[in-house]
């Protein structure tokens, strides 16, 4: 039980980052070809060379966390399909 | 009935002078459009495939910029021995030059385009540059500015351009002339030029260098620093 709730929460935390870095993703894009608008936007925060820098650093980590996500979302499944065959019955997905 | 024959005649007369007229005033202006018509851009010089002026994507700082080619003057100044002015006309009374350069952008796209203009290093020949100038500074209608090294420049026959495949600059395109700055990225290749400064502050910083991307701004390097 106590597994189960930790792999959980961890699907949880990347499930989150993931989306968050993903929106990050797609705003420091917007930020390249369209820093007139993002730019003021964001209170200068995000201006053209610091949406560069924020895109290109963050695609090591978009790619870890997304094959992560893919783990843990194959294994959960494959947890629900063992426990079906034992007949426990439908689980809570994790 | 001789009367009315002459009415006839004299009507028709009339009428066959006022189309002749109209048929030639209008001819007139016709050849009058046709000499103000712009060249159809080229596509390809000396084999070379051209990209189209369209090909470009729209990336100023304040979006395209309208100079009046009638009231347009460029300053030369700074260390200078005889800071002048040129108005449009004046510009392109110098050699004319052609070049096909390729511009690259940080964003990821590039350009081949045939570019005309004027050396840069023929205008500054005529202010005489002071020997303690070391970098040309470049500023834009729309508040844009950029440096490059005054060695580059001569080094390299740098041209501002007036032209492009053949076709005058468009407003977007940055008329009436843009740098075309070989060998770097397409930040320093500064459109709409009002001014140009000579200068001894090597490490003067633009409009993007400030920001930090690269003073140089060398193709061969990266563009953030």
């Amino acid at each position: 039980m106590r597994y189960n709730g930790s792999r959980r929460l961890i699907r949880r935390i990347i499930g989150g980052s993931l989306f968050a870095i993903t929106a990050l993703y797609v705003v420091s894009g917007f930020g390249i070809t369209a820093f007139r608008i993002i730019t003021p936007v964001t209170f200068g925060l995000l201006d053209k060379p610091a949406s560069f820098r924020i895109h290109d650093w963050l695609w090591a980590p978009f790619l870890i966390l997304l094959c992560l996500h893919l783990v843990f979302r194959y294994l959960a499944r494959e947890g629900r399909r063992n426990n079906e065959k034992q007949g426990i019955g439908p689980v809570r997905p994790l | 009935m001789k009367r009315r024959t002459i009415s006839i005649l004299a009507g028709m007369g009339a009428l066959v002078v006022a189309s002749a007229s109209w048929w030639v005033y209008s001819g007139a202006a016709r050849a009058e459009e046709a000499k103000t018509l712009e060249a159809v851009e080229v596509r390809e010089y000396q084999g070379e495939k051209l990209s189209s002026i369209r090909s470009f994507r729209e990336n100023s700082i304040r979006g395209p910029q309208h100079v009046d080619k009638e009231s347009y003057i460029l300053e030369l100044g700074g260390l200078v021995k005889i800071p002048k002015t040129y108005a449009y006309d004046e510009v392109l009374e110098n050699q004319h030059y052609e070049k096909v350069i390729t511009l690259n952008c940080v964003e990821g796209w590039s350009v081949k385009i045939l570019w005309e203009g004027v050396l840069v290093k023929d205008l500054l020949k005529e202010v005489d540059p002071l020997p303690a100038a070391t970098v040309v500074i470049f500023y834009a209608h729309d508040g844009y500015s950029t440096s490059l090294p005054l060695t580059y420049i001569i080094d390299n026959d740098i041209i501002m351009a007036h032209k492009m495949n053949g076709v005058t600059l468009p407003s977007e395109r940055g008329f009436p002339f843009q740098l075309v700055a070989q060998d770097k990225w397409g930040y320093k290749w500064i459109k709409w030029i009002t001014k140009i400064e000579l200068s001894d502050e090597t490490d003067y910083r633009g409009y993007w260098e400030q920001s930090g991307y690269s003073h140089t701004g060398n193709l061969n390097e990266g563009f953030l620093e």
